[in-house]
């Protein structure tokens, strides 16, 4: 009750207001205790079978340019940590193109708060639990990371996790420019999800390219595996930097395209 | 002409017709797919190019695999995802209204699946063998194979969708299918031989596919492109046994469900 007191001021509010979110959609997720463990377990068993096709493949082809089973363990590792992480604190992310196309932003535009926080916020995804759970596994199981790596893990998974968060509301803010682009923004992500989860040497060229800026697959889970597998000056560099930049242009994308919303007439409260 | 002979298929044929209709109406998620299906074939064919500099096994090429591949995906692709719009209608409650109308409701979502499912086998063909013949940089061995491919794929396809439409009713019990829909697809995944064909697997595990739908699916249609597909009765006795293993299974989900529903009253 404390917290409501009018009196009482924050002295951080976003972070109050982030702290709120997360509590909120914690207690959502453990509401239905059973489906809630049904789903997290599912989905680390679904990345389990996923990953066996490394497994397979690797029982009969040595080295992929290079990498072996670990380097592969690692990459994936990251990669689902780091999507796990963010769909499950701001799964809002999956539903923004269709907010924005249906006038659901209406609701958060009249709060105090930072709207594409609150947006990413206010929806958990609880598998996403399981994704980092079955990462994490890999990454022990990878034989790449010792007790003085975890740092490095716990860096490299969180800017992964901000890099995915800020690739995917780039791709679906698209809606606030174009009409009905909520499928092909969702393929640019699952594009961007399958190019994660596939060693960086099998790309060159033209897509190299496109794998460090369109679709920031370099960030997302090269350059954080890499500083996991092999620390670095670069890598530490890279995997700071790299979620500033895309987070900046996601802020940037967002506030203009927010210029150009134009409110639905749906009556109903957000969420509905 | 079927209608003039089975006067009350007709209402099916409708249905069959409207989700056709519906899909050509909102192509944009044929056009997500595409470019879904450009990604997959991209990453794969840098894949084993790499594996073929080491030494690909099965003394398979890497443009053989490529195609093998493009044949997995177009058939997974194109099969519709009739379990999740089912699971969907029964999850909203929609399903109350659905069974009211003068329509078996199981038949109708087949009709409409089969109206889905021709449509994206006829569309997604040209964007599938095309990117497989730009990215393997080759044709098939034989592109006679791409015919009997098309014959083999149709049957795997109307198998797997019949499986897909007792997996939709499970929301009956489980209301959110989506766990049971991931295992399901990794499954068909591993033991379909998506993306490796069945002979990379070890012996126990190749064992244990040949009891399951799965080869069915995906391997057995699509390795008339590697050149190791069964014979064309044995093809097509497999395709009829199982399809009759997911109808029944279906049925009787169906009236189990809709028993519960009688006695909890919807």
């Amino acid at each position: 009750m404390a917290n409501l007191s009018l009196t009482h001021r924050p002295r951080f509010p976003t972070l109050a207001f982030l702290r709120a979110l997360i509590r909120t959609n914690l207690r959502a997720a453990f509401a239905l205790r059973a489906a809630f463990w049904l789903q997290v377990v599912l989905m680390a068993l679904n990345n389990w079978v996923f990953f066996s096709f490394w497994w397979l493949l690797f029982r009969k082809v040595p080295t992929l340019g290079g990498w072996q089973l670990g380097d592969v363990a690692v990459l994936f590792g990251v990669s689902a940590c780091g999507f796990g992480l963010g769909v499950f604190f701001a799964g809002g992310v999956r539903k923004l193109g269709r907010s924005i196309e249906s006038g659901e932003l209406d609701a958060l535009l009249t709060q105090p708060k930072p709207t594409l926080l609150y947006t990413l916020g206010s929806h958990s995804i609880v598998p996403g639990l399981g994704d980092i759970a079955s990462g994490l596994i890999l990454i022990v199981l990878s034989g790449k990371a010792s007790l003085s790596s975890v740092p490095f893990i716990a860096l490299a998974i969180v800017s992964s996790a901000l890099v995915y968060i800020a690739s995917g509301t780039l791709f679906f803010s698209a809606q606030f420019w174009f009409r009905q682009t909520d499928t092909v923004a969702t393929k640019m992500w699952e594009a961007l999800i399958t190019f994660s989860l596939y060693p960086e040497p099998l790309f060159g060229g033209g897509l190299r390219l496109l794998l460090f800026t369109l679709i920031p697959a370099g960030f997302v889970s090269y350059i954080p595996a890499a500083l996991v597998r092999e620390p670095s000056a670069t890598a530490l560099l890279s995997v700071a930097v790299g979620p500033l930049l895309y987070w900046s242009l996601a802020a940037y994308v967002f506030r203009r395209g927010l210029m150009r919303y134009s409110s639905g007439n749906r009556f109903g409260s957000f969420g509905s | 002409m079927i209608t003039r002979f089975f006067p009350r298929s007709a209402k099916y044929a409708a249905w069959s017709w409207l989700s056709l209709r519906e899909l050509r109406a909102a192509p944009a998620e044929l056009y997500g797919t595409a470019l879904f299906f450009a990604t997959i074939l991209l990453v794969f064919s840098s894949l084993w190019r790499k594996a073929a500099e080491v030494g690909l096994p099965l003394g398979l090429g890497s443009a053989e695999l490529v195609w093998y591949l493009a044949a997995t995906e177009w058939l997974l692709m194109s099969t519709p995802n009739v379990h999740l719009d089912m699971a969907e209608e029964i999850r909203r409650g929609d399903v109350a209204y659905a069974l009211l109308r003068p329509v078996s409701y199981l038949s109708a979502h087949c009709a409409r699946a089969v109206g889905q499912l021709v449509l994206r086998l006829t569309l997604l063909a040209p964007v599938a063998f095309g990117l497989a013949a730009l990215f393997a940089q080759a044709l098939p061995a034989r592109p006679a194979a791409l015919l009997q491919l098309a014959g083999y794929g149709l049957g795997a396809c109307c198998m797997a969708t019949l499986f897909r439409v007792a997996l939709g009713l499970t929301a009956f019990w489980l209301h959110d299918i989506s766990p049971l829909h991931w295992i399901w697809q990794k499954l068909s995944f591993v033991l379909g031989g998506l993306m490796l064909p069945l002979p990379f697997l070890p012996e126990a595990l190749q064992r244990f596919a040949a009891f399951t739908p799965f080869p069915n699916m995906l391997y057995v249609p699509a390795s008339v492109l590697t050149g190791a597909a069964p014979s064309v009765t044995r093809v097509l006795a497999q395709q009829l046994l199982w399809s009759g293993v997911a109808l029944v299974t279906s049925v009787w989900l169906f009236s189990r469900a809709r028993r519960a529903m009688e006695l909890n009253g919807g």
